[in-house]
């Protein structure tokens, strides 16, 4: 299948490129003009983050002297860990912190990443996998380590110690940059840092995030963390495999898990056609991420890569999973795999390290760079740090109250059937939802189905510093096909009521199209999954070229399912954002 | 070592292809079939460890270990890949293992353990899957006195 991303016109960039254009003289707006012309203007202006950037690249790697047991490059996880597999040429009090490292030649201080790789045949070097996501990175500015816990691979009780050892690497990393003489002294930004993880390095990475200030110890010179964790990239990561694991500082199970991330922007990517996490676990820990009943502080996104496999992420582990899932040949090759990865790793953290936010863009699903290979689906989820929810449905079951004080939501003449609030976790029949929340399902027969939501004064005093309305939604698979069409994309159209005023109406899917689900079968039975896929439209956009209309009177939004003869589709986190 | 009956898992690669070509497939179908889970036999030894091992108990008081219990399954487990192969004994969760080229090793540090285990079944959950029998029981009696080795 293929989704076409016409990414709309940026008022506000085009705005901006013709305010340059009027502050300069004549001779000078030729100029601009031309440069406009030829490199675009706001979008298009956004460099393909898959492409190198502008740094020379300089690479180093750093592992213990065998000869030295006291080189503090060994380190201790026996309390943590201690079941090697077999082979494994370290006992677990004394393994070794290993990285490779690509860096930008310069001054710097410039951002650190760590990206750790998840669990495979310990007698293979899986660090070595991400050379390609590291190369890229310390182009564009980045201190970038791919991370070997080989030493932890081919065993089970483990992911406690994967997130300890990549703490004890950023301990490294820390005394570096702060020691006179060190090649990094002071060029590391310890305020800016990033970890990756892929498969049980995914989990990894939210572990090391909670254990950074759950176990941290000033006192203790191998507990003492307090890391400035900005951002997690997790690549079709496992999630849950800390419950249960003993912490040995208690004695009894680790609290806070499975873990719940904020205040740090948290990526999600994988694949429909994952042959070993096949049930999507990361799309749990995503929905976990940046609680409703906690103000946002930190974005969250999530790609669905129609075709991706498990391994083909890491290019040391072949081009098979564990299970060759079906359709086999919709899947796709691992260099246009690894397309995909090095656009979003690398767009992710120019995002959150750099403050290029307009990056965002990539992770709303508004642009696709010529990198991204054409043809593959990719449907997104972004939510910015910066939202107030309208409806989330983890206030309890009734649909008619919202979740901002004063909304109310309706369904008028019943026209929706279903309209049922539900558990997105059925994982499986009847809707094919494999996430840890709650929402709203909605089919339609009739055109005049419509879901009605009533909006307070307070909200609507809102929609200067809110300038969005932002909702998730997706098409539901159906066995047999009923509402929704296989193959085919679904639409619906959303409108605002502002005082007396009806707005135009807004295609969803001028903003984001929603594909039909891929139906996938795994080596033990179906395991479609129906994704959604965040729509965000501008608010403005409904008032523009009616200047008497105005988003303050805001009352009413309409969701209006006239677009198809019928649907069926899950909804989810109605908000206003930025 | 105890033998038992094999047990095994059909897991089959289904590879009925329903939409159009987009383009070759990375893997191929004998690529993508799974190995049958099964426990072919188990054998407990007894380890005197180079170095005493101090662990906190669940009411959170240590204790000190000169000795442990090393129980050693040989069969075909899925240990090198993300999804978790939980092992059980009854109700009692291994809390880690490792892998072997046979199979799989895991220690027991208290032997009060051991009549909680004994007669239990071995038991899995492999990923989000559900609760299946290893289809035998764990018992020490067939291992005492315990064959001693020393840690190296």
């Amino acid at each position: 299948m293929n989704t076409s991303f016409g990414p709309r016109w940026d008022l506000s960039a085009i705005q901006s490129c013709a305010t340059v254009l009027l502050s300069c003289s004549r001779c000078c707006a030729l100029i601009v003009l031309a440069a406009f012309l030829g490199q675009g203007c706001g979008d298009d202006k956004l460099k393909d983050p898959a492409l190198p950037g502008h740094y020379s690249v300089v690479s180093w790697e750093y592992k213990p002297d065998p000869a030295n047991p006291g080189d503090p490059l060994w380190t201790d996880v026996s309390s943590y860990f201690n079941s090697p597999a077999g082979g494994v040429p370290y006992t677990m009090n004394h393994v070794p912190l290993h990285g490779i490292v690509r860096y930008p030649s310069g001054h710097g201080p410039f951002p650190l990443v760590l990206i750790v790789h998840g669990n495979h045949d310990p007698a293979v070097s899986s660090e070595l996998g991400y050379i390609y996501l590291i190369d890229l990175l310390a182009s564009h500015g980045f201190i970038a380590v791919t991370v070997d816990e080989n030493f932890l691979n081919g065993s089970w009780g483990e992911m406690a110690a994967r997130a300890i050892v990549l703490l004890r690497h950023l301990q490294r990393w820390r005394t570096w940059n702060s020691t006179p003489g060190n090649s990094f002294y002071h060029k590391v930004d310890t305020n800016r840092i990033g970890l990756a993880g892929h498969s049980r390095g995914g989990e990894a990475v939210a572990v090391a995030w909670l254990f950074n200030t759950m176990l941290n110890n000033p006192a203790d010179p191998n507990h003492n963390f307090d890391f400035t964790l900005r951002s997690l990239f997790a690549i079709a990561p496992v999630d849950g495999q800390i419950v249960g694991e003993i912490n040995p500082h208690t004695g009894i199970p680790y609290a806070n898990v499975p873990v719940v991330v904020q205040n740090a922007d948290y990526m999600v990517m994988h694949g429909t056609h994952d042959g070993d996490v096949y049930d999507f676990e990361g799309y749990k820990t995503f929905d976990r991420a940046q609680p409703v009943a906690v103000a946002g502080t930190a974005t969250k996104s999530l790609l669905w890569v129609y075709g991706a496999i498990h391994n083909q992420w890491n290019t040391m582990w072949g081009t098979a999973d564990p299970c060759l899932v079906a359709p086999a040949a919709e899947i796709i090759s691992a260099a246009n795999e690894q397309s995909i990865g090095k656009a979003f790793v690398s767009g992710f953290y120019q995002m959150t390290l750099q403050d290029k936010r307009r990056y965002a863009k990539l992770f709303e699903g508004k642009i696709r760079f010529p990198s991204m290979p054409a043809g593959i689906t990719l449907m997104t989820q972004y939510q910015s740090e910066h939202r107030l929810f309208i409806d989330n449905y983890e206030q309890g079951p009734s649909l008619a109250t919202g979740s901002f004080p004063g909304v109310t939501n309706s369904n008028p003449g019943s026209l929706l059937n279903p309209y049922l609030y539900y558990s997105f976790s059925d994982d499986g029949n009847p809707y094919y939802l494999w996430e840890q929340t709650h929402g709203l399902i909605a089919g339609w027969t009739s055109n005049h189905a419509e879901y009605v939501i009533d909006v307070p004064s307070g909200l609507a005093a809102q929609l200067d510093s809110y300038p969005v309305l932002s909702l998730r939604v997706g098409q539901l698979f159906e066995s047999p096909p009923a509402k929704n069409t296989p193959g085919v994309n679904q639409d619906f159209s959303v409108a605002l009521e502002l005082g007396g005023v009806i707005t135009n109406e807004l295609h969803a899917s001028s903003f984001n199209p929603l594909p039909y689900p891929e139906q996938t079968q795994y080596c033990t039975g179906d395991d479609t999954k129906s994704v959604l896929q965040t729509v965000r439209i501008p608010l403005r956009e409904f008032v523009e070229h009616h200047h008497n209309w105005h988003l303050r009177n805001l009352s009413k939004i309409h969701l209006k399912f006239d677009q198809k003869a019928s649907g069926l589709v899950a909804i989810d986190d109605i908000q206003i954002a930025k | 070592m105890k033998h038992i009956l094999m047990f095994t898992l059909g897991f089959l690669a289904l590879g009925s292809s329903t939409t159009l070509l987009r383009c070759e497939p990375a893997q191929t179908q004998d690529q993508g079939k799974r190995e049958p889970i099964r426990l072919i036999s188990y054998e407990i030894t007894q380890l005197e460890l180079k170095k005493s091992v101090r662990l906190l108990d669940t009411e959170g008081k240590e204790r000190k270990y000169d000795r442990a219990y090393v129980v050693t399954l040989k069969g075909t487990f899925p240990l090198n890949q993300a999804l978790g192969f939980e092992l059980y004994i009854g109700d009692y969760r291994v809390p880690e293992y490792g892998g072997t080229h046979d199979g799989l090793y895991f220690r027991i540090y208290d032997e009060k353990l051991f009549s909680r285990l004994e007669d239990k079944e071995f038991r899995y959950r492999f990923g989000p899957g559900e609760m299946r029998s290893l289809d035998t029981r764990f018992s020490v009696k067939g291992f005492q006195p315990f064959k001693v080795q020393k840690e190296q």
